[in-house]
């Protein structure tokens, strides 16, 4: 009946003219592209590839068309097609991935060939391959969070963190995606490493603000990463180990469709386990897999899994410490007609944490996630595409602590967000784009203000030419879920997950971006320059308050209001970036301004308003790729910002305890004053590839983080000197110099 | 080309240039004072710590920080009156920088239950500030028993005589060696805003009086306060059991003892003041003070109740049968 509904409801807006509809795929792994031009040649008809690297051109006349299809990393493909008058074309394309000497081909021929396309708003959207993540400088192995950590816009507050700060926003203000579902907490060793397998990943895109309606539930970016679907073509796989962990992955094809299977295991603990009981035994692992069968052309099912966990022991604690995500999801994806594409998704996500010292303390906080998800793109003309949706979450959550036979919380509940949302994307004259949308949600546990919530979103392109464009996005974002906040844990160990209640707003932010682009041939090398300004308003940020222990106890009434203390913030900045994407010498460029003011709203703390901790005004970052010959790369990040705030001591008294003991107390000064030293890290990197008669190769990774060695400043750490009982100020430093060494096989 | 590579390189000169300039500005500093006395009922204050705050660079200790010269006055209100009377003037010990005391004399009730008192400090080279607590009822319905066998221990008030001997075995989980429980109404307690804390005062280098205490080791534990209660607003909406709090008594692990041998245990009433600077340690930076142009705490303790104090002996399970 529904099918029917939607066919009927979109068949309004049909139109009889000829179209050319498909999928473009990686000829060597039958994988699916996005972000695909494909356009006639000599014309401005043209589209672009969605997430599932379907794309329809319609409103074709009769007669012969060349067809182009083009994305960086390929050979550009061009097909002559025959349409006849209302004609419905299905065409399918195979990019072959281009060699690094055809890189160094298309260099001549990029500026002509890769315009780009107006209905795409990639303003405040970055890309990331794989092969662009496994060949830079890597912290022990790669890591897709540590690379984006190198992007303009994106801050970090430690050598020590995978977490990420997106313009201004929170680390918990990321809805990061693994194949469309949430992921809460994707790290390992307490953030030291992310939690995906490179190897396994197809793309991942990064949307700094002002994000599609398509999304929700968070006020910042999204991080949606897709894993590979699985090698329809043959079998291959690779496998990998670094000094600290090895990982598999194999694909193949298996009836009509393609599998992957990917493992990774840290291998530290054998290592941690000779040096005895006095030191702990740590690991983490991780399985990622695919399954995608296609029942004819217009259908495919697919099952994607993402499961993983830490494994912390110590046995002179008698602690046992494991955390973890899992999830799991079913899609379906059914083309109902070559204009309208449909995706349906069921799926399950979970972030758990389960500690338990001395058989005597037992601390256990679980988010769940089970989420059934619609989405439709009906592309009704070159110029007009509607897409709509809708998303029912049910969340699970579960807080327990107890110490012996008491228990100091205990929390398990569930509730529903329901979602509704659509946009369409215009264009006039293929100069200029309109694309408004709107985003429902219903949140029955919050106060009657907010348990229906409207997200607007509008986003505007215009193009001056092929190559230069100008994008301003905005809108307004809720969440009604967050991690536990201080403002002085700038290291945050595990995040803990809370669903708000009545007693207090959800998050809020009001968010524009303003962007510019251009690509200029330069020297014989194209270079892409952006401009990009921001601007957010944040409300509702839940701090921990800072005079109110965990285990406080007003009885009664007791809620979430009372824990936490409300503060907003004015994030605003600007970055710069010039990149170039082709030739032997690759890589960009970056420079960011931007700084994140933060208000406690609230008298008793009178209403400080002070540098949010992960503020980091300048930023400049440098990624660059040297591609010597076919077996020789080189790699260079460069990361130099100004340092983080903090809050110095600027005395200290004694505390004298009731049994005449003294103890020596810092007196703090205004809040996120001070500043530490600026943060400089250079990190290099050397690949050597071997490559096989029987078409395998060997890549031999070597890096050196921090090579000039330089100390960053974690944090002060404060020591009495027992002779004179002055207090002495060290550094916790960042991470020293650290070369490390990664063999990868792939067959 | 070229051009493109200096403008590149003039706009990172200048981004470095920024960067170095952002290094933070140190907030003033102003030097204050800190007052801690930990007051007991039905006693005098036998310790009262007036000190100043130090500069980063100076050494803090009492020795360099203690005040000398200040005029203190000890103020006490009666339920039903509206203004303090003056009790006393305390008077500094001569070898003791800043420690001061109220003789007996003076003040012969000592701390009474439900009386207010006030502490005023003045000096020449500091603003006068002054700090206000109220004496605490002392632990309603107190009741200790030993877990092992599950009978009720008997307090000093009740036979000073008494000595019990409480076993724990070697290489048990903590759990396990709960050497004393102390169970006390404490729905009353928390009516009061107020908490529970014991201290354990290792015999031989304890010299009990009802007026002064010299401790040499003690331990103090927040308690929780036992009561049912919800984290959530609307239980509802999440599901049944949602965010319960539980009843809870007092218990005392062995571990908690300082070594084996004579102890003395003390459970005793405190007064909000107390419970809202233990709160404060769990939070971040500032410290909870209820000095008024100052830092510190004046507090007031109860442990004037029969079944408060309890002498035992500790020793392991494998000494039992040498």
């Amino acid at each position: 009946m529904r099918k029917i509904l939607i066919i009927i409801f979109f068949s309004v807006f049909s139109v009889y003219a000829s179209t050319v509809s498909g999928f473009v795929r990686d000829a060597s792994t039958s994988e699916v592209i996005y972000d695909v031009n494909v356009y006639i040649d000599g014309t401005s008809i043209g589209t672009a590839t969605n997430i599932n690297g379907y794309f329809v051109l319609s409103g074709l006349k009769a007669g012969k068309h060349k067809l182009v299809v083009s994305s960086v990393g390929y050979v550009t493909h061009r097909e002559d097609v025959v349409l006849l008058s209302d004609d419905s074309k299905k065409m399918d394309f195979r990019l072959e991935p281009e060699t690094m000497e055809l890189q160094e081909v298309q260099v001549s021929i990029e500026a002509d060939e890769l315009p780009d396309e107006v209905m795409n708003i990639r303003a405040g959207q970055l890309k990331l391959k794989p092969r662009d993540i496994r060949t830079s400088a890597t912290f022990i192995q790669p890591d897709l969070f540590r690379s984006i950590q190198t992007l303009p816009g994106v801050v970090s507050v430690s050598d020590y963190s995978t977490g990420l700060y997106v313009r201004g926003g929170n680390n918990d203000h990321n809805l990061i995606l693994y194949d469309e579902i949430p992921v809460y907490n994707p790290s390992h060793l307490f953030g030291v490493f992310s939690s995906f397998i490179t190897d396994a990943l197809r793309d991942s895109k990064l949307i700094k603000s002002a994000y599609p309606a398509e999304y929700g539930g968070r006020l910042g970016s999204v991080l949606d990463i897709r894993s590979r679907d699985g090698n329809k073509e043959k079998f291959e796989g690779n496998i990998s180990a670094s000094l600290f962990a090895g990982e598999g992955v194999v694909t193949g094809p298996v009836y009509d469709g393609g599998f992957l299977i990917a493992a990774r295991r840290s291998y530290i603990d054998p290592i941690l386990d000779m040096l005895g009981d006095e030191y702990p035994s740590y690991y983490f692992w991780d399985g990622q897999g695919q399954v995608y069968q296609d029942l004819g052309r217009d259908d495919r099912l697919i099952f994607s899994t993402y499961v993983g966990s830490d494994d912390l022991s110590f046995d002179d604690f008698k602690m046992d410490w494991a955390w973890g995500n899992n999830t799991y999801a079913l899609r379906y994806r059914h083309i109902f007609s070559p204009r309208l594409y449909s995706n349906f998704k069921l799926s399950y996500s979970s972030f758990f944490i389960d500690m338990n010292m001395f058989d005597w303390f037992r601390y256990k906080n679980e988010i769940a996630d089970l989420s059934l998800k619609n989405s439709n793109e009906y592309f009704y003309s070159n110029d007009l595409v509607f897409k709509s949706g809708f998303e029912v979450q049910r969340f699970f959550i579960k807080y327990k602590q107890s110490l012996g036979d008491t228990k100091f919380m205990d929390i398990d509940g569930s509730y529903y967000i329901y979602s509704l949302f659509a946009d369409m994307t215009k264009t006039w004259n293929s100069k200029f784009t309109f694309k408004p949308g709107i985003r429902f949600e219903y949140d029955p546990i919050l106060n009657d203000d907010f348990k229906l919530t409207a997200s607007p979103r509008l986003s505007l392109k215009y193009m001056f030419s092929d190559f230069s464009s100008v994008t301003l996005s905005g809108g307004r974002y809720f969440q009604s879920l967050f991690t536990v906040q201080q403002e002085n844990q700038t290291l945050q160990i595990v995040d803990n997950w809370f669903p708000i209640d009545d007693s207090v707003d959800p998050g809020i932010c009001d968010n524009f971006a303003l962007g510019y682009e251009t690509t200029r041939r330069i020297g014989g090398g194209n270079y892409k320059f952006t401009v990009e300004a921001y601007y957010k308003y944040m409300q509702n940020l839940q701090n921990w308050k800072e005079t109110t222990s965990s285990t406080d106890d007003v009885i009664e009434d007791m809620e979430i209001g009372k824990y936490f203390v409300n503060s907003y913030a004015h994030a605003y900045g600007i970055e710069f970036m010039a990149e170039r994407q082709f030739g032997k010498l690759n890589g960009n460029i970056s420079y960011t301004f931007g700084k994140v003011r933060k208000t406690i709203d609230d008298p008793l703390e009178d209403n400080d308003t002070f540098d949010a901790h992960w503020d980091i005004p300048h930023s400049f970052k440098s990624s660059v790729n040297y591609n010597l010959n076919r077996k020789w790369s080189f790699g260079s990040v460069i990361t130099y910002s100004t340092g983080r705030p903090y809050t110095e001591n600027i005395g200290y008294y004694v505390h004298i305890d009731e049994t005449g003991e003294e103890h020596i107390v810092a007196i703090p000064g205004d809040r996120n004053r001070m500043r530490y030293p600026d943060y400089f890290r250079w990190d290099i990197s050397a690949n050597y590839t071997w490559y096989y008669k029987n078409g395998s190769k060997l890549l031999l990774n070597l890096s050196v983080l921090n090579l000039t060695n330089r100390e960053n400043v974690q944090s002060f750490i404060y020591d009495e000197n027992d002779e004179d009982s002055t207090v002495e100020k060290d550094v916790f430093p960042m991470l020293p110099i650290l070369p490390s060494v990664r063999l990868s096989y792939s067959f | 080309m070229k051009r493109y590579y200096i403008n590149i390189f003039a706009l990172a000169a200048a981004a470095v240039l920024m960067m170095s300039c952002e290094t933070g500005t140190s907030t003033k500093y102003d030097e204050m004072l800190a007052l801690y006395c930990y007051a007991k009922a039905d006693s005098t204050i036998d310790s009262l710590y007036l000190s100043r705050t130090g500069d980063v660079n100076e050494s803090i200790c009492l020795d360099n920080l203690g005040v000398s010269g200040a005029t203190i006055i000890l103020y006490e209100r009666s339920p039903s009156d509206s203004d303090y009377t003056v009790i006393g003037t305390l008077t500094e010990y001569p070898e003791r920088k800043g420690v001061y005391y109220l003789p007996d004399t003076d003040f012969p009730t000592g701390f009474r239950t439900g009386y207010s008192y006030r502490i005023g400090v003045g000096h020449d080279d500091y603003d006068a500030l002054y700090a206000e607590a109220v004496c605490p009822p002392e632990l309603p319905g107190i009741s200790v028993t030993d877990p092992r066998t599950g009978l009720a221990m008997t307090s000093i008030a009740e036979d000073p005589a008494v000595v019990d001997t409480l076993y724990y075995r070697r290489g048990e989980s903590l759990d396990d060696i709960k050497l004393m429980d102390c169970r006390f109404d404490s729905l009353l307690i928390l009516a009061e805003e107020r908490m529970a804390s014991f201290r354990i005062v290792p015999d031989e280098i304890c010299r009990i009086d009802t007026s002064f205490w010299l401790e040499d080791t003690t331990e103090t534990i927040w308690e929780d306060y036992p009561v049912e209660t919800r984290i959530f607003k609307d239980k509802e909406r999440y599901g049944k059991d949602i965010g319960d709090y539980y009843l809870r008594s007092m218990p005392l692990y062995w571990y908690m003892f300082y070594h084996e041998g004579l102890q003395t245990v003390i459970f005793s009433a405190t007064d909000r003041v107390f419970r809202s600077f233990m709160e404060s340690l769990y939070g971040d930076e500032n410290r909870y003070t209820n000095v008024v142009n100052g830092l510190g705490l004046f507090t007031i303790s109860n442990s004037s109740a029969e079944r408060s104090r309890y002498r035992i002996y500790v020793r392991s399970l494998e000494n039992k049968y040498p």
